[in-house]
């Protein structure tokens, strides 16, 4: 009886424990397919293209599954999404792309995030500019939000 | 208990150790493991619940919504311990219960149940912390000692 309770519980931390390896891929080939990403233009606010830029080169990596980038034409806010096994290096991740998005964007005050509630929040200005449903002032204020937001500590 | 400690004990105390350590129930430790691992696990993964739910509906970030997160743990936990059921918890899961935040909550709120026939003051102020007291100074202490480590490692160390 003891011993069947024990099996019970090991099968029950296996199953709880192994679905982890699923992404197993072929040498060669990118998940570019699956990372999330939405190119806006709207040419009667701000041009995006930095941000299709931005998006566009953020894409070819690997590790990073989505991207979502709004720009002004003096700031960017990029915010990428990794995948779940890659965020225990999820610190390094960041200062590399910060580094690399830095370098591109020269002209431009770069605010990169890793955070959930700022790739919501991008999301939703996406969406915003795609429909023409925000004006100029309104965008830079959104952006004003979102970078303080992304600056709260704890 | 260790050899030179029986030898010094009357042979009639020493004959019943022996008998008891033949009587005793073996703790069942592997089980007791996976008991406070699934337990425990699971009490996290409800508060990473709570966690998205403030990032979704609140204006939190990953970084910030830990706190009300923490905040809401404790508000289930108290409720729990009044009505009883986190003893239950406790008695089944041990260490699992007793680990994540909510453990360190049922202690707080449970010595000011108990105190409570004592007064406010005296009472529930004096005792609230009698178990809780030691895991703050224990905590503090042990971070500080890390923050000396980790200075002394990024500073000469050259990590």
């Amino acid at each position: 009886m003891r011993h069947a309770t024990i099996i019970f519980y090991f099968c029950a931390a296996l199953l709880l424990s192994a679905c982890a390896e699923e992404q197993s891929m072929e040498p060669g080939q990118t998940n570019n397919d699956f990372a999330d990403t939405t190119k806006i233009s709207n040419e009667s606010i701000f041009s995006q293209e930095p941000s299709n830029q931005a998006k566009d080169k953020l894409s070819n990596h690997d590790e990073i599954s989505a991207v979502k980038a709004v720009n002004t034409d003096k700031n960017i806010v990029i915010a990428i999404e990794v995948d779940h096994h890659e965020r225990f290096t999820l610190s390094q991740i960041e200062k590399k792309y910060k580094k690399e998005m830095e370098d591109k964007f020269k002209d431009k005050k770069v605010e990169f995030s890793t955070d959930k509630k700022i790739v919501l929040e991008l999301e939703k200005l996406e969406q915003d500019i795609k429909d023409n449903t925000i004006t100029k002032k309104e965008l830079e204020k959104e952006l004003k939000k979102i970078v303080k937001l992304s600056k709260e500590q704890t | 208990m260790s050899d030179e400690k029986k030898k010094n004990l009357p042979p009639e105390a020493q004959q019943y150790q022996d008998f008891q350590t033949k009587r005793e129930v073996k703790r069942p430790l592997l089980k007791n493991c996976l008991k406070a691992f699934l337990v425990g696990g699971f009490i996290c993964f409800i508060g990473q619940i709570i966690t998205t739910f403030y990032i979704y509906n609140f204006n939190f970030t990953e970084q910030t919504a830990g706190n009300p997160t923490v905040a809401t743990l404790i508000f289930i936990t108290m409720l729990l311990t009044g009505f009883g059921l986190y003893d239950r918890i406790g008695q089944f899961a041990g260490a699992g219960s007793a680990v994540p935040v909510t453990g360190f909550g049922n202690a707080v709120i449970a010595s000011a149940i108990e105190y409570r026939t004592e007064g406010f003051i005296l009472g529930v102020g004096g005792n609230m912390l009698k178990l809780a007291g030691p895991v703050i100074v224990y905590g503090v202490f042990s971070a500080f000692v890390i923050a000396i480590i980790k200075t002394i490692l990024v500073q000469w160390g050259g990590f």
